[in-house]
């Protein structure tokens, strides 16, 4: 007992003392990272490891740190069939880096290691720290259009606003970075059709007869089970009323869409959507049908989603993609058929606003994320990853790869052209397995979104085709310092606001100008001092 | 009390103030008799020195401008701007307001809920039955506040809660209890004495059982109540434990419980439920301040202790006892 | 002397039993019939939402929809259970925590009791020096980026050490423990020198097993602290080998509702219904649970002189 417990003992202080040497070593590699912020230097003894490593063919294998997308949180294995085939087709050495792009703070530990990935896949609400940082290198618009040709002009179809951001430097036609994600998605608004046939309703196209809809589907027992259990729709934040939002003439930040929308006044001065007098109706709109009981009542609810499944509510707005069946076999709307067999359900067209004129939908950025490119990161290396970003456009089979795995073996396609899982490879765990999923370039081309989709795809780009879309006045991303230091008190107040006032606790008009005076004193008016400078003064300088 | 007993939680604090009491042989000699001990320590110092002071030069991030690229020490110094911001800051006093409130709602309700509860049990004179309750009150100790705020999320629900099942039953509600700004620090502390009221006892429990039983013999021979009993020999002989808890959970006033709260509340309720705590996360979640949000935990830190330096004195003053 | 204090304790207890029992007023009596009551309410409302967690994890997913109070289950099925265990990371995430708990545990029960054994001597030179040392941090500490830098330079980053190593000390728990060990009679030491024992006697023969139940308490908390313990593995971790229980029990309950990081166009993440989040709470916290009671008269006693003054 005595000498095992003496030999435990020494064994901890052993573990302690090489936990000391560790931090010996330590303060060495930190003063390294702050004098001489190294990486190329590592890359290049990397170079040299790989090829001691393994016998290649004639080169050697290119090392690529790589960012990328980890479906539900899980990463690929170095040695996943997708990582070894992007390996040898292009002779590149992967590694995985483990940090996940939809998580700021792992980012930002990771940079805070003294690590820059040389692809790095960011959240559109991150772009500007990773600029402001000198985190990344520019990528010439001469590279794009020679190594990416038709990124390049996927990109420049689809984003016309791109070159407009701070990604873009104009006069040295440099890329700080490139949109992983393509500007396709407003939230869609979905109604259960058998609901409109069982109370003997049409579909709305005015807010009148919206909110004669939500009353019927609260009073007139659309589920038919003889009790008075059902809802029109809930709101748990300013996403859930973004269709609504539009009919008054703006679009709302929520949910996966982060713009901000800015609306120029009859004095000419950009003020935010949320303090204007269309915000103020949108919220007297909703706050009444809430008063009547046709909004569940409960705001604070998590699983918001579920109410749709279940039956209590018959409306819902979300992403398309999550409106497509097959696409998301487990979801919560797909659901909804297996509960209810006898669900129908319509996408809804865009209401006609409160004064009789056409709803309007604002160009959203859709930019979600960002790829970039590492400040260390070589043109070799940068020219290889434009390779396997142009790869999953052009060539089919590559594309399915990453995307989905090999046909017939991990997936399968159906008679309306859409790709489905085989077994279980749709399953997170299965996607990290074969390592799919993880390097996506988020762009589709041709029957590519037929694969993802299937018919889908076209009845959706057909409807968004009838919103009736403008501009950004300000283009997001657009860095607005204020926002950085007031951000957080200004966003507090407008949520406080909207759910406070919706819910009936606060009156809209009674709470107003208080609301606005709050506003403007927590920062807002500093943001919309900087947002008019920046417009007047450097977008429109003429 | 038995005097080889003494010693409080940091009661060792005192024994810095008087260092010099002992001679440099008598040290040397003391060195050489504690030889063993001394080693002893060594691993435990090492892994402070690793683990907790290695990392200290992070606070000084409270007063940089903190940049990725340039690591803590070589960001640029920026001297009390963050903590001007912090209290320039038009929610400021709000949400120190809500969390000194929140703070001292905890020390008038949920502090004194484990005291009682304890005395209750102690007069219960089944053992097994006070066993199975005591062990059953741990329970929800063991739960993080996630699956407890999901629960009360559930159970407190206006339009399938059982809350407001029961409640109609009485022709009462259905009340949205979450979207109640008027009861919101209600519910923070009546969950927070509902996770924690068991564990709590436990420290007064064991209290109760160290006092001399001949003192409670004495009292019933005197013909003294059971009421009289728990007000003349219960209460007064846990005071002192009373009164260390008291001061160590008022060193801790300003932390508002960021997971509780974090996962209970939501927008309706911000102006009575945002507390520096969840101020400090969204402004980190949003912004990546590191620097601002270190300077709001660091100004939290602070004033902490200065609670615990202003109560120990005033208790020290009044009753004789005290943290040190 | 300790443990005579606690032997006549129990008699006098007994005896007070006893002699409690022969007269009570009308008031004792409501008063007793209000406490017992009141106890079995307090007893109810702590074990109802554990209850109907059960109920809800084996119940069919539309039972476990209806409103009201669910007490007897309508129906059963394990599917929810099947579906949870499908998956490899509950395996690893079982794996994980409790090598983390196990090793951790044991770990820092021998590492705080070689800090607080030599600070109970109230003559060991450099004294308050030391225990200033390790209070200092309860109230100044770096934060999550030096932390994590710490981790990432030590090597750690990705093992189950960068889960076990910063958790090693606490100084509460150092300070109770010192505090109990200070309790035990000088006298007892005293009388074992003169009869020739050494250090280590000394040490293995009467300090630790007059310690047992601090070093029973004290690994109570640090295991349960290890179990419940989220927070450094979502930094420190990454692989999907390395997950722990609770970060699967926060995808489950958190992430999934949160659009915020579902990314639309890929997180195919499935829905989890509320059967299944109800077994994953059950997973996660019910081995802790099922030990627990059995340590009770462990911590209890622990308690009892360690944090206690007087």
């Amino acid at each position: 007992m005595k000498r095992r417990a003496i030999s435990l003992l020494l064994l901890l202080v052993l573990v302690l003392s090489v936990a000391l040497t560790g931090c010996g070593t330590n303060s060495t590699s930190n003063t390294n990272n702050n004098t001489n912020t190294s990486g190329s230097n590592d890359s290049g003894k990397q170079n040299a490891d790989n090829a001691g490593d393994k016998t290649v063919v004639d080169e050697k294998p290119v090392p690529i740190k790589w960012v990328g997308n980890p479906t539900g949180g899980l990463y690929p294995d170095d040695n996943s069939l997708v990582v070894k085939e992007i390996e040898k087709r292009f002779n590149v050495d992967i590694q995985v880096m483990k940090a996940n792009s939809n998580k700021p703070e792992e980012m930002n530990l990771l940079f805070a290691s003294g690590e820059i990935p040389d692809h790095i896949l960011i959240r559109a609400a991150d772009i500007n720290m990773i600029l402001e940082e000198g985190l990344v290198r520019g990528v010439s618009e001469d590279m794009l259009k020679e190594y990416a040709p038709t990124y390049y002009e996927r990109v420049l179809e689809n984003h016309p606003y791109v070159t407009n951001s701070v990604v873009y430097d104009a006069e040295k036609k440099v890329f700080y970075a490139i949109p992983q994600g393509m500007g396709e998605l407003f939230p869609f608004t979905v109604i259960r059709t058998d609901w409109l046939e069982k109370v003997g309703a049409k579909m709305p196209t005015n807010l009148e007869e919206f909110e004669e809809i939500c009353r019927l589907f609260t009073e007139e027992d659309p589920d038919g089970n003889g009790k008075k259990d059902t809802y029109a729709f809930s709101v748990t934040n300013n996403y859930d009323v973004y269709n609504l939002a539009a009919t008054y003439g703006f679009s709302l930040p929520g949910g996966v869409v982060k713009d901000e929308s800015y609306i120029k006044g009859s004095d000419g001065r950009l003020r935010r959507a949320e303090v204007t007098e269309g915000y103020k109706e949108l919220l007297k709109y909703v706050s009444r049908l809430y008063s009547k009981g046709y909004i569940y009542p409960d705001v604070t609810i998590k699983d918001d989603e579920a109410l749709f499944t279940d039956g209590v509510v018959g409306i819902k707005t979300f992403d398309s993609t999550y409106f497509i069946v097959s696409y998301r076999p487990n979801d919560w709307f797909a659901l909804t058929f297996k509960k209810n067999p006898n669900a129908k359900t319509e996408y809804m067209r865009p209401l006609k606003g409160y004064n009789g004129e056409e709803a309007v939908y604002e160009y959203q950025s859709s930019v979600w994320r960002w790829q970039c490119f590492g400040k260390n990161t070589t043109d070799e290396q940068v020219k290889k990853i434009l390779q396997i970003i142009e790869a999953q456009l052009v060539d089919m089979e590559f594309h399915n790869l990453i995307w989905r795995g090999i046909e017939g073996e991990h997936f399968t396609v159906d008679e309306s052209g859409m790709a489905i899982a085989v077994g279980d490879w749709g399953n997170n765990e299965k996607i990290a397995e074969l390592g799919t999923r993880f390097f996506i370039c988020n762009l589709r081309v041709g029957e590519q979104r037929t694969l993802a989709w299937g018919r889908e795809s076209e009845v959706q780009r057909e409807f968004q085709e009838s919103y009736n879309v403008v501009e950004q006045l300000i283009p997001s991303g657009t860095p607005i310092a204020a926002k950085t230091e007031y951000g957080a008190d200004v966003e507090k107040i407008e949520k406080e606001f909207f759910l406070n006032t919706i819910t009936g606790v606060w009156d809209v008009e009674a709470e107003w100008d208080n609301y606005l005076a709050r506003w403007y004193k927590a920062g807002g008016q500093k943001i919309e001092d900087e947002v008019n400078d920046i417009y007047y003064n450097k977008l429109h300088k003429n | 009390m038995k005097k080889n007993q003494s010693g409080s939680v940091t009661s060792s604090v005192s024994a810095i103030k008087k260092p010099g009491v002992s001679k440099a042989g008598d040290l040397l000699f003391r060195c050489k008799r504690y030889k063993g001990l001394l080693i002893m320590l060594i691993p435990g110092l090492v892994w402070y020195l690793i683990f907790k002071y290695v990392p200290m030069y992070g606070v000084t991030i409270a007063f940089k401008d903190y940049k990725l690229l340039k690591g803590i020490m070589g960001s640029p110094w920026a001297g009390f701007k963050h903590f001007e911001r912090l209290f320039n800051s038009s929610q400021f006093t709000n949400v120190f307001w809500n969390t000194l409130i929140i703070g001292i709602y905890r020390l008038i309700f949920s502090f004194p809920a484990p005291v009682i509860f304890a005395i209750l049990l102690n007069e219960i004179r089944h053992e097994r039955f006070k066993k199975t309750i005591q062990s059953i009150t741990y329970l929800p100790h063991f739960i993080s506040w996630v699956v407890v705020a999901g629960i009360i999320h559930t159970v407190l629900s206006p339009v399938d809660g059982v809350v407001n099942y029961i409640l109609q039953f009485f022709g009462l509600g259905p009340y949205k209890f979450l979207m109640m700004p008027e009861i919101f620090r209600g519910i923070i502390i009546v969950s927070g004495i509902w996770k924690d009221i068991g564990w709590g006892s436990i420290v007064y429990l064991a209290a109760i059982t160290g006092i001399d039983p001949q003192l409670y013999e004495a009292a019933t021979i005197d013909g003294a109540s059971r009421f009289r009993k728990i007000f003349s020999i219960t209460i007064p002989s846990i005071l002192p434990v009373v009164i260390v808890m008291f001061l160590m959970k008022v060193g801790n006033i300003m932390e508002g419980g960021r997971d509780q709260i974090m996962n209970l509340y939501n927008p309706i309720v911000y102006r009575v439920g945002d507390v520096l705590d969840t101020y400090s996360y969204r402004v980190g979640l949003i912004d990546f301040d590191y620097s601002y949000s270190t300077a709001i935990s660091l100004f939290q830190n602070v004033v902490g202790l200065v609670f615990l330096f202003i109560t120990n004195f005033i208790t020290k003053r009044t009753s004789d006892e005290g943290l040190w | 002397m300790v443990i005579m204090q606690g032997v006549k304790k129990v008699k006098a207890s007994k005896a007070r039993k006893k002699s409690n029992v022969i007269k009570r007023s009308i008031g004792e009596r409501i008063f007793d019939v209000l406490n017992y009551t009141f106890m079995v309410f307090l007893a109810f409302i702590m074990l109802y939402p554990f209850w109907e967690m059960v109920v809800v994890s084996i119940s069919p997913a539309v039972e476990a929809s209806r409103i009201g109070l669910k007490i007897i289950p309508r129906g059963f099925t394990l599917e929810a259970y099947r579906q949870l265990f499908k998956s490899k990371l509950i395996g690893y995430g079982y794996y994980n925590t409790i090598m983390r708990t196990v090793i951790g545990t044991a770990m820092s029960v021998v590492l705080c009791f070689m800090t607080a054994y030599p600070l109970a001597k109230r003559d060991l030179p450099f004294r308050g020096i030391i225990t200033t040392i390790i209070v200092i941090p309860m109230f100044f500490t770096g934060g999550l980026v030096p932390d994590f830098l710490l981790i990432n330079d030590l090597g750690l980053y990705d093992t189950l050490w960068a889960l076990i190593l910063p958790m090693l000390l606490s100084t509460y728990n150092i300070l109770v423990m010192r505090n109990f060990i200070m309790s035990i009679p000088e006298s007892l030491e005293e009388s074992a020198l003169v009869d020739g024992a050494n250090f280590f006697t000394i040490l293995f023969r009467i300090i630790i097993p007059l310690s047992k139940p601090i070093l029973a308490t004290v690994a109570l908390w640090v295991a349960v602290k290890h179990w419940n313990a989220w927070f450094d593995a979502h930094i420190y971790t990454r692989s999907n080998k390395r997950v722990v229980l609770q970060l699967i029990l926060r995808r489950v309950l958190i992430d999934h509702n949160n659009a915020e990081v579902t990314d639309t166009l890929q997180g195919d993440e499935g829905v989890i219904t509320k059967t299944v989040e109800a077994a994953t709470v059950i997973v996660a916290i019910g081995p802790i649970i099922a030990v627990y009671p059995f340590l009770q008269k462990y911590f209890v006693k622990g308690v009892m002189v360690g944090s206690v003054k007087g």
